[in-house]
């Protein structure tokens, strides 16, 4: 039985590879791929393989749409002088960014929807990140659905996978069944890609398989917290003891769990001098609420103590994140707790908190 | 064009208000229209060094300038210091909130100040002493370490002789001249010379939080609402926009969401000393 009206196809695995393989001869690809030991999101090259049973990433494909440093303008100085100091300006400066056509490919939904919580940070509000909004407008995503689950992963309990069921902000989401991929595009350049490669269109038979998969995926979860009342819970708790034991006894203030966060957005800006003063390039980088000097001002620091900053991490994830852009500022991908050298552990936090343990 | 492109203005004018404060006059280079409110900030940049935020100091003055005063504690002001007029700087702006000029028609005014707070609190006093004359009461409660730590002081000076506005002048130390000071001792000290309808008033408040802390709490127990007591904030800030994450206090950005807050709404959260 066909289902004429689904607008829904199935793509068989090798063709899609092949078509990606072709597309990254005249732009960016981006997907997961074997290097060394690890899955990671790469650039793809001919002879690569795409993983499409990948588990965790160490860093999410959200660096393609804001990297870790990026330049805002490249400039040539002057340097004027005067009888006792002197001063460089920008005789000529230039933006540092160019926009060019990308592809991320096989990006799972938890970190789709992280790419939905920056769209909230970056362009909803008074200020639009033109930046960010380029790269985004130039970015075709392809969403692969988890066909596995790991152990810090509960994107379950977030409401942010293991399959992507929101229909916006990406091109195309597939699905892996043995040998072949469902394609349900949802959008024009994802029917534009269908339409290129499909098989066959999708039947019931094979939307019953998605079902049962996505299923099947959803029972391998063995992490879960209860997100109804998390941000008042948290809220309510910011003198609780535990911020300060687990910070004292085991943050290394390391600031790795911000660095791999998929939805970190907070950056430092600065200014890099050639030797002879002629060129400057202001850029802006990644940056974490963790390190010590992140609410430094002249006269004090405002998160001095370890206890704070760890404070801040959670208590924005989990809660006064709803309260600027109305969703959670954590996806459940579990990076943060599996690259924290201690293992910290944001769910146990808060789960702490909520049986009330005094630790 | 990126947000965090600067444009350009020119020192106009240099100031030396106190040892290491001064007043700047700049102006806009471009002739783009430049407007602001009274309590916001501009990004002040030097090229090849870095920005910083930094309240305005003035109401927008003629073609397209304003002041900012500036205190020389950081990388990017210790070598404001060494500009001359003719020099120029970046300037993103105007960012955040402004003071709620608004709420101010008809009601009894404390302004108070501790340090280099007066900065961002003096468009408004100019706003005030222009506009409302005697209106409602109107108090101006300045704390400084020494009588020469006070910005402003000539201005200080007419403002006392204005009708309508009482200027109240807290030192620690007894060090200089004293010709100003009406107390040795902390801000707090000055309330209890304040006599207005507490119930009604409204209090703008820019200094350390200790001191907005100590001042809002006497305030509150003398009947003004929390809800009409006006802090403006200081906090680490590189984009201005709400998207460097460094100025966030709980759910709020001071950049967008402040640097003005009603006491209130900013108490609630931690990492502050309010």
């Amino acid at each position: 039985m066909v289902c004429h009206s689904s607008g829904k196809f199935v793509i068989k695995v090798d063709v899609f590879m092949e078509y990606l393989v072709n597309l990254s001869r005249d732009m960016t690809v981006y997907a997961p791929l074997k290097r060394r030991s690890q899955t990671v999101f790469d650039v793809l090259r001919v002879n690569d393989i795409i993983q499409l049973d990948y588990g965790m990433t160490m860093l999410s494909p959200t660096r393609f749409l804001f990297p870790p440093r990026e330049t805002i303008f490249n400039a040539k100085n002057r340097i004027k002088e005067s009888s006792d100091s002197f001063v460089i300006e920008a005789e000529d400066i230039s933006p540092g960014f160019l926009p060019t056509k990308q592809v991320i490919a096989g990006i799972h939904p938890h970190d789709m929807h992280a790419v939905l919580v920056l769209d909230r940070v970056f362009l909803s509000g008074d200020f639009v990140d033109e930046d960010y909004m380029r790269r985004r407008d130039n970015t075709v995503i392809v969403v692969m659905n988890q066909t596995q689950v790991w152990d810090t992963c509960f994107s379950y309990s977030m409401g942010t996978g293991p399959f992507f069921n929101s229909t916006g902000g990406c091109d195309l989401i597939l699905t892996k069944l043995g040998d072949e991929l469902l394609a349900e595009p949802v959008s024009k350049k994802g029917e534009g890609i269908v339409e290129e490669i499909k098989s066959r269109e999708a039947t019931s038979k094979d939307m019953d398989a998605r079902s049962r998969e996505e299923s099947r995926v959803v029972s391998l979860f063995k992490k879960e917290v209860e997100t109804d009342g998390l941000p008042e819970l948290i809220l309510n708790n910011q003198d609780h003891m535990i911020w300060r034991m687990i910070a004292e006894d085991r943050c290394l203030g390391c600031t790795n769990c911000t660095m791999v966060c998929p939805t970190c957005f907070c950056y430092n800006i600065e200014d890099e001098n050639s030797i002879d003063l002629s060129r400057t390039r202001r850029s802006r980088y990644w940056a974490s609420c963790q390190e010590l000097n992140f609410a430094k001002v002249h006269g004090g620091n405002f998160r001095a103590s370890r206890a704070a900053r760890l404070r801040q991490f959670v208590t924005h994830k989990l809660s006064t994140w709803v309260e600027q852009f109305g969703c959670f500022g954590c996806v459940g991908c579990g990076r943060c707790m599996h690259w924290c050298p201690t293992n910290i552990d944001l769910v146990d936090i808060a789960k702490a908190i909520a049986k009330g343990v005094r630790v | 064009m990126s947000l965090l492109m600067p444009r350009r203005a020119t020192v106009v004018d240099i100031k030396k208000e106190t040892r290491d404060v001064s007043t700047y006059l700049f102006q806009m280079i471009d002739d783009e229209p430049f407007s602001f409110k009274a309590g916001q900030f501009n990004m002040i940049g030097l090229h090849g060094i870095g920005e910083a935020p930094i309240s305005f100091s003035s109401n927008l003055l003629d073609a397209n300038s304003f002041a900012h005063t500036i205190r020389f504690v950081g990388n990017v002001t210790e070598l404001i210091r060494r500009l001359k007029p003719g020099d120029t700087v970046q300037v993103r702006g105007p960012y955040g909130s402004g003071w709620p000029i608004e709420l101010m028609d008809g009601r009894d005014v404390i302004v108070v100040a501790g340090g280099i707070g007066m900065a961002p609190l003096r468009p408004v006093v100019h706003e005030l002493v222009e506009r409302k004359k005697t209106e409602g009461r109107f108090y101006i409660l300045y704390g400084a370490r020494t009588q020469d730590d006070l910005l402003y002081k000539d201005e200080i000076r007419e403002w006392k002789g204005k009708c309508g506005v009482r200027v109240l002048i807290a030192v620690d130390e007894e060090i200089g001249d004293m010709d100003l000071v009406d107390e040795v001792g902390v801000v707090t000290a000055l309330v209890k010379n304040v006599d207005i309808n507490f119930k009604e008033a409204i209090c703008l408040m820019c200094g350390p939080e200790i001191m907005m802390r100590f001042v809002a709490r006497d305030l509150i127990l003398r009947g003004v609402a929390p809800s009409s007591i006006h802090v403006s904030l200081e906090r680490r800030m590189y984009c201005g926009i709400g998207h460097c994450g460094h100025c966030q206090i709980g759910a709020k950005f001071v950049c967008k969401d402040g640097p003005v807050f009603k006491y209130n709404d900013i108490k609630r959260f931690s990492d502050t000393l309010l």
